[in-house]
């Protein structure tokens, strides 16, 4: 969500806040040479690089507040793999991919059949992210192959064997997954596709997908039938095909991101992607404006997490639903 | 937050959020941005 009515302060204020950021990575050498060009370029980008440093100093203050305590980051769960490792397979990944896509580009893949396009594996153990080039990204899991080809007309991977998790960005382009016998089509979602034991399963985490069948021996797409899921299902395709719900356990985590949005349409939000519901005690607290990611599930984190930020109170109704309420009779702050 | 208070990289935060590095970094950012603005408003 892009707030449409930046002014030139404030697009400046964010340039500056992402520089600082940015020399405090991993990869602030690469873009030393780009931050000193920008930094000196104007007074203006001086000061508002001086104003960011002074904001991140006065964001630390929020470690003694109730937010600072109450927040939680998401562990990525069941990960066996050290972050070293995963982090080494990744900035190999991107190395090899640059390369994968500069030959590939002037091969006309062909998707259905795997023929023609540029593989990529992980090793057993092994867990890697790959930037994708339109901006899509792809965590493929352990012992898995996925065959990437990228066309002017269509965004197509090839899902050899394990599991791979897509993030999908929104463009006019389509981007298909080919996995045994399922074929899912996507936009701008999130899902995971997952090979083995002579099936394939998808499930939809967020957006909508469509999986369609293909006749395992022909290398062509033949839809016997086309399923739209939603997000929280799962679809199951071997021998019989169905369509589950994935139970709250084992819903896959992900995070809800939020830029400036009403109170009230990020609890609706949350809620759709929950099982225990969150209501709004009133009308001011509904138009109260939230930005940040939460972890999508979590009703009594993400409540918390609210009822610090804006100094609510959280009920819990017996029925298990959470209700915010305005604090009665605040005294006037000094 | 987690930078500040755990001590993690930006990469450990990505590797736990499941984020990239690069909205990871987009993310505190625009928290910083946030406050600059909010204090420039003071």
């Amino acid at each position: 969500m892009i707030w449409p009515f930046r002014t030139a302060q404030q697009r400046l204020d964010d340039q500056a806040a992402l520089w600082l950021v940015r020399m405090q990575g991993a990869d602030r050498e690469r873009f030393r040479a780009a931050f000193e060009h920008w930094l000196a370029a104007s007074p203006a980008h001086r000061e508002a690089y001086e104003e960011a440093t002074i904001s991140q100093q006065a964001g630390g203050l929020i470690e003694q507040s109730p937010i600072g305590r109450s927040r939680r980051l998401p562990e990525t769960r069941g990960s066996p793999v050290p972050v070293r490792y995963a982090l080494a397979g990744a900035a190999l990944a991107a190395a090899v991919l640059a390369v994968i896509f500069l030959t590939s580009a002037y091969v006309p893949p062909s998707v259905a059949t795997g023929q023609g396009l540029a593989s990529y594996s992980a090793a057993a153990g092994e867990k890697v992210w790959l930037d994708l080039p339109d901006g899509s990204r792809m965590n493929l899991g352990g012992a898995s192959v996925a065959r990437i080809a990228f066309t002017t007309t269509e965004r197509g991977v090839r899902l050899e064997s394990g599991t791979a998790r897509f993030s999908v960005a929104h463009e006019g382009r389509p981007f298909r997954v080919f996995a045994g016998a399922a074929v899912v089509l996507a936009r701008g979602t999130v899902f995971e596709v997952s090979l083995g034991h002579g099936r394939t399963i998808v499930s939809l985490i967020e957006g909508s997908v469509e999986v369609s069948e293909r006749a395992a021996s022909s290398g062509t797409e033949h839809p016997r039938r086309i399923t739209r899921l939603s997000p929280g299902q799962q679809m199951i395709i071997g021998p019989s095909p169905r369509l589950v719900d994935a139970g709250p356990g084992r819903r896959p985590e992900t995070l809800l991101e939020f830029d400036d949005t009403e109170l009230s349409q990020a609890v609706a939000e949350f809620n759709r992607r929950s099982d225990r519901p969150i209501r709004v005690g009133g009308p001011e607290i509904g138009r109260l404006r939230v930005t940040g990611a939460f972890r999508t599930g979590d009703s009594e984190a993400f409540a918390q997490s609210l009822a610090a930020a804006f100094r609510l109170r959280v009920e819990r109704r017996a029925d298990g639903t959470l209700v915010l309420h305005g604090l009665p009779a605040r005294p006037p702050t000094p | 937050m987690a930078h500040r208070l755990d001590g993690l990289s930006h990469a450990q935060i990505a590797e736990r959020t499941g984020l990239s590095v690069k909205a990871v970094e987009k993310h505190m950012s625009k928290a910083i941005a946030q406050i600059t603005r909010y204090r420039r408003r003071g």
